[in-house]
């Protein structure tokens, strides 16, 4: 009978092993090629892990809540979050949207993240975009959309990306867009502060 | 002339207070940090991570790391640190508490204006100001994650709205940065000066 016991405890041990889920972070981080680049900077990463564990999900092409214009960004950012879900529990990070077309659809986008936002108990963190380059005008429209849009969505948090990044000569490749080493620092930073500055209680 | 003058005091009085000529002669000091508002203790003094602009760097604060030395350590709040000066409410931020402090960053007190700022800063006026710096003080120690929506009591006798809306608004004002810990509180940045009802710029 002991020895059945014993058995039964070592295979309930081995199952509760095998089963452990991974801890949960405080962020998903859902982006293109511009918020790939963390991906490739060791400082940018440990600063933003040191202070809130996450998920990036960067892909280049990657769209909002359409597919994305490579094989390999085929989900939307949407859908990842969603299939993210119950993995992350303090914010979702959203610094995609440069690959969009601005065809009037991107209020829209906006609403639908904010919607599945509320839906899994979370803040929704969107890092606006840079009005440069080629994607200047684009970006401003889609900037305006974002102030016009974020008294209506109180879960809403806008890191003003364009305005913190406004001056700086080093932290993009020749696009002004793409980010260089410094620039990915520069974001996790600004990511990593919006995170810290989250109450832990949501809007109603 | 009185003017002028009242301006050069507050301007002289964050520049003495300003660390960073210190910092710079230090082996640490000026170097780089990952988590703005972390302190470390090395050199035989105490450095406080400052964040500046893209990048956050180590500063060397005045011992105790209290709320008063951590405004003194970080960049960009001269001028409130100025103003608690010229009301003597530095040594008070240097009780026991615990404080937390609202804290405008200098492009906050920027935008009331040249004039308002100018006459807020006259020898007359200083019960005034010093009314306005205590609107920005709570007798409690709230972390930017224990923020919860509804009134808070301020050092003034009156309350701050507190709302939970595209992250921590209080009154109009956003918290921008958050939680930078000191031995005796926590300080908050906010992007506006949070005004009580009954100020009225005119009446200067």
């Amino acid at each position: 009978m002991r020895i059945v016991a014993a058995l039964f405890a070592w295979c309930t041990l081995l199952i509760g092993g095998t089963a452990a889920a991974a801890p949960v972070k405080d962020a998903l981080l859902l982006g293109d090629s511009v918020l790939a680049t963390l991906g490739w900077s060791n400082e940018g990463l440990r600063l933003l892990e040191n202070r809130h564990p996450f998920i990036l999900r960067a892909v280049s092409c990657q769209r909002l809540i359409t597919e994305g214009c490579t094989g390999r960004s085929k989900s939307s950012a949407l859908r990842i979050m969603r299939q993210e879900r119950g993995k992350f529990n303090r914010a979702v990070v959203v610094s995609t949207g440069y690959n969009d077309y601005n065809d009037g659809r991107f209020a829209q986008a906006v609403r639908r993240f904010h919607d599945e936002a509320v839906t899994q108990g979370v803040w929704l963190v969107w890092v606006n975009y840079r009005e440069a380059g080629n994607v200047r005008d684009k970006s401003q429209v889609f900037n305006a959309t974002l102030r016009r849009l974020q008294p209506e969505l109180p879960r809403l948090v806008i890191v003003d990306w364009n305005e913190l990044s406004r001056g700086q000569r080093t932290w993009w490749g020749p696009d002004q867009v793409h980010l260089y080493g410094e620039g990915a620092v520069a974001m996790a930073r600004a990511i990593a502060e919006a995170i810290t500055a989250l109450p832990a209680a949501l809007p109603a | 002339m009185r003017v002028r003058s009242a301006a050069c005091a507050a301007i002289l009085t964050a520049t003495l207070l300003s660390p960073a000529s210190g910092a710079a002669a230090s082996p640490i000091g000026g170097t780089r940090c990952d988590v703005p508002g972390a302190s470390v203790r090395a050199n035989n003094a105490r450095f406080i991570c400052s964040p500046e602009g893209g990048r956050s760097v180590w500063r060397r604060i005045l011992e105790p790391s209290d709320v008063g030395a951590v405004l003194i350590g970080v960049r960009g709040f001269s001028i409130f640190v100025a103003a608690l000066g010229l009301t003597d409410m530095s040594a008070q931020l240097r009780g026991p508490g615990p404080w937390t402090v609202f804290a405008p960053t200098n492009s906050a007190f920027h935008a009331l204006g040249r004039p308002v700022l100018d006459k807020l800063l006259l020898p007359e006026n200083r019960p005034i100001l010093q009314a306005i710096l205590r609107h920005h003080l709570v007798q409690t120690r709230i972390t930017a994650r224990t923020m919860a929506a509804g009134d808070l009591a301020v050092l003034d006798g009156t309350t701050v709205r507190v709302q939970l809306r595209g992250g921590i608004v209080v009154d109009d004002s956003r918290i921008v940065l958050a939680d930078l810990g000191a031995t005796n509180g926590v300080v908050h940045g906010v992007n506006k000066v949070l005004l009580p009802s009954w100020f009225n710029p005119d009446d200067l």
